[in-house]
């Protein structure tokens, strides 16, 4: 590249007329050593683009995906809720039909017992009914 | 049943390349790639480097979630480097309102870039610190013109910016940068 070119590239670079190549070829002819002196003071401009351009963002970006569910897998999610609801609501009323009918049993068992217990103390009167008989019928 | 069976796993396969799979791929094709680039972008405006490594993290979040958006637009990068910049200045604003400062002691230039030599040292932290001093839409437009080398007209959308004043800018940028390096170099680099 003439020194011409380059002085004249410059001169468009500083207006703001450049295109990207231009512009690119102004950065490698800076980043070479063949700049003039009077050039000199303009090679730091080019080598601070270059070297920012460099930078790197040092941690590594992973995708933190929230995972989604298939519309199959939401379906047999939704089966799987009724059924088990089903499941345990028949189990419940079941459980609640045991409990009704073990206390019909409790009271009808108790309902026996007390029939007994007044037979108990029929057999009382029996024993008082012995007692006397004996006195009577000594021996 | 069989047939049930094979059809539900066929679709299931279709779903998952299609709307889950290829979509991650893509993302990172897309958009991880422009990581470093949002990464610069960010550090320019927001001067330290784990604040620039934070905004690019919750940039690339929030694209992700964004991502079947994405697929409509004509330039995913554009869209990504306004986000960058919105999200900054958004960033600045709310430190000048809770009055913290910025620090620049954490700004590290020297071990960012190896390649800077030491006698080019003294320049480029001129050019560092003069940059600093401009606004952060001048900023801007010299990381993406500059440092990113980006066509006139997609600068122009990210900075909502007409081609004309974007010129004129650009030029007062450049000017102002030969005439601090011009003073640099007659005061001599004792």
């Amino acid at each position: 590249m003439e020194l011409v070119k380059i002085e004249a590239l410059l001169e468009k670079y500083f207006e703001a007329e450049t295109s990207l190549k231009e512009e690119a070829i102004l950065k490698s002819f800076f980043s070479s050593d063949q700049v003039p002196a009077h050039l000199e003071m303009y090679r730091p401009m080019f080598a601070y683009a270059v070297a920012e351009s460099k930078l790197k963002d040092q941690t590594p970006y992973r995708i933190r995906s929230k995972r989604r569910l298939s519309p199959f897998m939401k379906i047999a999610a939704s089966i799987t809720v009724v059924v088990s609801i089903g499941i345990f609501a028949r189990e419940y009323q079941q459980k609640k039909q045991a409990e009704y009918a073990y206390q019909q049993t409790m009271a009808a068992m108790e309902l026996i017992a007390n029939q007994f217990d007044k037979a108990k103390q029929s057999i009382g009167y029996l024993e008082v009914y012995e007692d006397s008989k004996n006195k009577i019928f000594k021996k | 049943m069989k047939l049930f069976v094979t059809i539900l796993t066929i679709k299931r396969h279709t779903y998952r390349t299609e709307t889950y799979f290829m979509n991650q791929l893509e993302f990172s094709n897309t958009v991880i790639s422009l990581q470093d680039k949002l990464f610069r972008i960010a550090k320019r405006l927001l001067v330290s480097s784990d604040e620039a490594q934070d905004a690019c993290q919750e940039i690339l979040s929030k694209l992700w979630e964004k991502r079947s958006d994405l697929d409509g637009l004509r330039s995913v990068e554009a869209y990504a480097i306004t986000m960058t910049k919105n999200y900054c200045l958004d960033r600045l604003k709310l430190k000048e309102a809770s009055n913290l400062r910025l620090v620049h002691s954490n700004y590290e230039s020297a071990s960012d870039n190896v390649q800077r030599t030491i006698e080019q040292q003294d320049q480029l932290d001129l050019i560092d610190a003069f940059l600093k001093t401009l606004p952060a839409n001048q900023q801007l437009l010299f990381q993406l013109r500059e440092v990113e080398g980006m066509e006139y007209d997609e600068i122009e959308k990210i900075l909502d910016m007409k081609p004309t004043a974007i010129r004129v800018s650009l030029s007062r940028i450049r000017k102002q940068l030969r005439e601090q390096l011009l003073k640099m170099n007659s005061y001599g680099i004792s």
